[in-house]
């Protein structure tokens, strides 16, 4: 079947063909404009160059593109004493001694490249916990990574038994947090570690407040980047991937409905593997781990 | 005949790895390294699926081959962005 066109107005006869950018062309029996060789071509040269974009930038501009968390200990133990309050415990009180030892153990996971309570050389939780100068009772230790908000980390601990008792036990009367950023197994990662604690020798309590606390170790924290990485690679695969499949899909369409036999490959195939590809991303984009 | 089978063939293949491939992409899902390896490993087999494709149809091997692999190339190179470089 051969495509009619509109009129001989040579505007309109651009506009007409236009849409072979999109759709297979029933006379030249090709693929869509945009999926042809040179194309495709194309868009392997434009991802090459982002990836070389995203290697250079995060090294020399560390500031612009790069990997943003939005974990904060003071919205970890906001959310922890919501968790607690609802339940009718009390609320935990920051503890300078658990900041420490939680500091501690997630730079022993970066520097030692282990994700586990107990660490390659068999230092435990309550070695740090001790190190750092709290005597306890009572100890105990959660563990997250790669979650992207403070909420999701806490949920997540509630939704698992072994997690939700650490978090909701009455033997405990203070915490200590940290979220540090670096690299494990060769991957970009943000390690939240929570440790419990009750004291053998209860502290008077501080001078200085719970919040003042956390905000003396949040400031240590690397400044967050103008753009987040994370998205900006999810975004470019899922619109690009998403754009290829929705051409195939057309192509696929369009040559059933006008009975165009063309030289190529298979489209669905194509369009299989496409769609594996960013089922699997987003599968990678699930929130995180708890240990 | 022959053609039809090796496509149905293809087929089973192609979604066979795939589901694979997102099992596994969820199971190593914080290793890079192992992700990168499935990738090109999965991207070459579609390049392989191509040759195979012009051998098995014996036609216009060339346009054929070349569009399996930039096909494999550019779904490669979208997992290695994907996966953080």
């Amino acid at each position: 079947m051969i495509a009619r066109l509109p009129n001989k107005d040579p505007d309109a006869l651009k506009k007409y063909r236009f849409i072979y950018h999109f759709l297979p062309h029933p006379e030249e029996r090709k693929r869509a404009k945009l999926l042809l060789h040179k194309a495709l071509f194309s868009y392997c040269f434009i991802l090459i160059v982002l990836l070389g974009v995203f290697k250079f930038i995060p090294k020399h501009f560390p500031g612009i593109l790069g990997y943003a968390s939005n974990i904060s200990t003071s919205a970890l133990l906001e959310y922890t004493n919501k968790e607690r309050v609802e339940r009718g415990l009390n609320p935990l009180v920051i503890n300078e001694a658990l900041i420490k030892a939680a500091n501690e153990k997630a730079n022993s996971m970066f520097e030692n490249n282990y994700w586990a309570h107990v660490s390659p050389k068999g230092i435990e939780p309550w070695d740090f916990i001790l190190s750092s100068g709290y005597d306890y009772i009572y100890a105990g230790e959660n563990l997250a990574k790669n979650f992207s908000n403070s909420s999701d980390v806490v949920e997540a601990w509630v939704q698992s038994p072994t997690h939700r008792e650490n978090l909701l036990s009455e033997n405990y009367n203070d915490i200590g947090f940290a979220v540090v950023n670096g690299v494990l197994d060769g991957y970009e990662t943000t390690l939240v570690v929570q440790m419990f604690g009750q004291n053998r020798t209860p502290t008077v309590m501080a001078e200085v407040s719970s919040t003042d606390k956390l905000q003396a170790v949040e400031s240590t924290v690397k400044p967050e980047p103008i753009i987040d990485m994370e998205v900006v690679t999810k975004s470019i695969t899922i619109l690009f991937g998403g754009f290829v499949v929705t051409l195939f899909s057309l192509d696929i369409w369009y040559s059933k409905k006008k009975s165009i036999l063309k030289i190529n490959g298979h489209t669905f195939a194509h369009i299989v593997f496409l769609l594996a590809i960013i089922v699997s991303v987003m599968v990678s984009m699930l929130p995180g781990a708890i240990l | 005949m022959r053609s039809s089978l090796y496509e149905v063939i293809e087929y089973v293949f192609i979604i066979c790895f795939a589901i694979l491939g997102v099992v596994l992409f969820w199971f190593f899902r914080f290793n890079p390294f192992i992700l990168k390896f499935l990738s090109a490993v999965g991207c070459f087999g579609y390049v392989i699926f191509g040759v195979v494709h012009s051998v098995v149809t014996k036609r216009f091997s060339r346009l054929i081959t070349l569009e399996y692999s930039l096909v494999g190339l550019f779904v490669y190179l979208i997992l290695l962005i994907a996966i953080g470089n």
